[in-house]
């Protein structure tokens, strides 16, 4: 269980993140929406205990942050990043075994077991036994998933935290729906999981609040099927959508209009002038082609 | 190949370069007077061996075959620790400076003890020359992580920019000191530079193995953090591991083990690099493997290069340094075209 109250973080004159609260109860998924640079990963670093706030406080299944040295963060809560460099040739389930480094280890044999059930999880035991720098970026970000998750599931807490930074982000449909799955099942196992999502539709199917950030505040916080309308969208990343329902669940859909982004004047320019050059030389490579 | 088939493998290496060494050399031992000697000689009991055999043992190939397992075992530990701290298996710990300070500390030494130096050298007698190398590599190594420290983030590049710059300040100071001393002088660098156990008496011993010890007792209880490391700062974190604290012990313990090792037998290459590279060809990157098996294999090689460097030339005897950078230059120059994606950035 995440609880934030009054989240600031100023660097130098920038105001990084601004009077921000928020509540994730056990059991509970958050997708985080905004803009780039809207201080979505700078609040995953604030409450993972990475970056600490200029204010406010943040308390972890109802204790302070930082009454919790870094090795006991470690035992009740997971941090799956954007992306982790690994440059040396790890086979694939040593790599997911490194996830159980906070609870200590084991044989060799027991912890290639336990990580092979979390390649299950992920769709990608079959990739056991390669090096996982020969992986695609995609499988890549699924062992590393599997990773996160032999720390999570490891853990013996009560109450356990997962955090998710755009965990889907080079995944295909298929393995996109597969992780949210994944993930919507660890939150009956009573895991409250704070996800940083791009994807509007992924957010609107499976999580149980929205918040959208815009320039490091708030823009709105509430239930998904209240909050993800294209009113928000509009707000949080200026573009146009339609509101539509699922036709099997009930649950927010939204696509893009026909125009969903104002491009600006001096790019409409450009892309103009290049049309009119295009149409001024195409006359003469036609010909060339009816010659040949 | 497996962990146990490479650790048999290894322990065989050595224990046959260990035999060879205690027989090889101007006088020619036999194993059974070795093993005479062994069993009983060195406790005190009479063994009936010619004297000079007992002196040559004791005395002379016994220190030298226990320091020349200590300095290889330190140099490849510590190479597959600073690899795995920079994320970069092209490291050595040359890198963090220890080399280089020790090497500049020591040229002082030689050069200016008669005249700006007296004092230390009076003081000191024959622990001047080792005492100050050691000094000199854990006084750089310190430097150039508390330039490190004092920048925006304590993070890989800055430490390896911070080692470059001191690393070439230190080189023209060394320049200037070169340009200054006379023909003897540069010519006993110039052998401290290439590295030698030749000398290596129970004194040295006593001095540097303190140091090396702890290191390699300590060197494989970083392992867990430096798999760690392996994926980035921030995963660290997660993982709950402190980062900093992690480069911290690293950077001390390998100033301590290779600052020792260099005090006494000189600047000897390529082990820290090669070694480490060669185990993780084998069995992978776990450092919970690779570092005491480095180790090993850091001894093995040495004791190895040891021997090869008094039959060379016998009577006389090549620097070590030359014998370990002559095979281990070439053999990983094949190594790198051989394994050119496997064992580096990609695998």
């Amino acid at each position: 269980m995440i609880e934030a109250h009054n989240l600031s973080l100023k660097m130098g004159p920038h105001c990084l993140l601004n009077n921000l609260s928020l509540t994730v109860r056990s059991g509970e998924l958050l997708a985080v929406l905004g803009a780039n640079g809207a201080g979505k990963s700078t609040l995953l670093k604030v409450l993972g205990g990475q970056w600490p706030a200029s204010s406010g406080t943040v308390r972890m299944n109802g204790t302070d942050l930082n009454a919790y040295s870094k090795a006991e963060r470690a035992r009740f809560r997971a941090i799956m990043p954007q992306s982790t460099p690994l440059a040396f040739p790890f086979l694939v389930w040593e790599v997911v075994a490194l996830g159980r480094t906070p609870f200590g280890f084991r044989s060799r044999a027991r912890e290639r077991l336990q990580a092979l059930d979390m390649l299950t999880l992920t769709e990608t035991e079959h990739l056991a036994e390669r090096r996982f720098t020969q992986l695609s970026g995609g499988e890549m970000q699924r062992v590393q998933l599997a990773r996160v998750l032999n720390q999570l599931l490891s853990s013996s807490a009560p109450q356990k935290t997962l955090f998710l930074d755009e965990c889907t982000a080079s995944l295909d449909p298929a393995h996109q729906h597969q992780v949210f799955q994944l993930v919507r099942a660890l939150t009956r196992l009573n895991v409250a999981v704070f996800a940083i999502v791009h994807d509007i539709n992924l957010a609107a199917q499976y999580a149980d609040q929205v918040m959208f950030l815009k320039a490091g505040a708030l823009q709105s916080l509430g239930a998904t099927t209240e909050e993800m309308t294209p009113e928000q969208i509009k707000r949080a990343f200026s573009l146009n959508t339609l509101g539509l329902a699922h036709p099997e669940v009930s649950r927010p859909r939204l696509v893009a209009s026909e125009t969903p982004v104002e491009l600006n004047r001096r790019a409409q320019s450009i892309l103009q002038e290049m049309s009119t050059a295009q149409a001024q030389t195409s006359p003469s490579d036609s010909a060339m082609i009816a010659a040949s | 190949m497996t962990t146990q088939s490479l650790t048999a493998l290894l322990i065989t290496l050595l224990t046959l370069a260990m035999i060879t060494s205690l027989s090889t050399g101007a006088v020619p031992i036999s194993g059974s007077d070795i093993w005479l000697w062994l069993s009983r000689g060195w406790l005190g009991q009479d063994t009936q061996l010619p004297h000079h055999i007992q002196i040559v043992l004791g005395d002379i190939r016994l220190p030298r075959l226990l320091m020349g397992a200590l300095i290889g075992a330190s140099l490849a530990m510590a190479g597959a620790s600073i690899q795995g701290l920079f994320r970069n298996p092209l490291a050595d710990p040359g890198l963090i400076g220890v080399s280089s300070g020790a090497a500049l500390a020591t040229l002082a030494v030689i050069v200016l003890g008669n005249t700006l130096l007296s004092g230390w050298m009076i003081r000191f007698g024959a622990f001047a020359l080792p005492l100050a190398a050691f000094g000199g590599a854990l006084a750089v190594t310190w430097l150039i992580y508390w330039i490190a420290r004092k920048t925006a983030d304590n993070r890989v590049t800055t430490l390896i920019l911070a080692g470059v710059a001191i690393t070439a300040f230190s080189g023209a100071v060394s320049g200037i000191l070169t340009y200054l001393a006379d023909d003897s002088q540069l010519r006993s660098f110039t052998f401290w530079s290439m590295g030698s156990l030749a000398s290596v008496t129970w004194r040295d011993l006593a001095i540097a193995s303190p140091w090396i010890v702890l290191a390699l007792v300590l060197f494989p209880l970083m392992a867990p953090a430096l798999n760690v490391m392996l994926m980035g700062d921030s995963v660290c974190e997660h993982l709950g591991i402190d980062a900093s604290q992690v480069r911290r012990r690293v950077f001390l313990l390998t100033a301590l083990a290779v600052g020792a090792g260099v005090s006494v037998a000189g600047m000897i290459g390529f082990i820290g690099l090669v070694i480490p590279h060669l185990i993780r060809l084998a069995i992978g990157p776990d450092h919970r493997a690779l570092i005491p098996l480095s180790g090993l294999a850091g001894a093995a090689l040495l004791v190895w290069a040891d021997v090869f460097a008094r039959l060379v030339v016998a009577p006389a005897e090549l620097p070590i340094g030359i014998i370990t950078s002559l095979i281990g230059g070439p053999f990983f120059l094949y190594l790198l075209m051989k394994q050119q994606d496997r064992s580096l950035q990609h695998d």
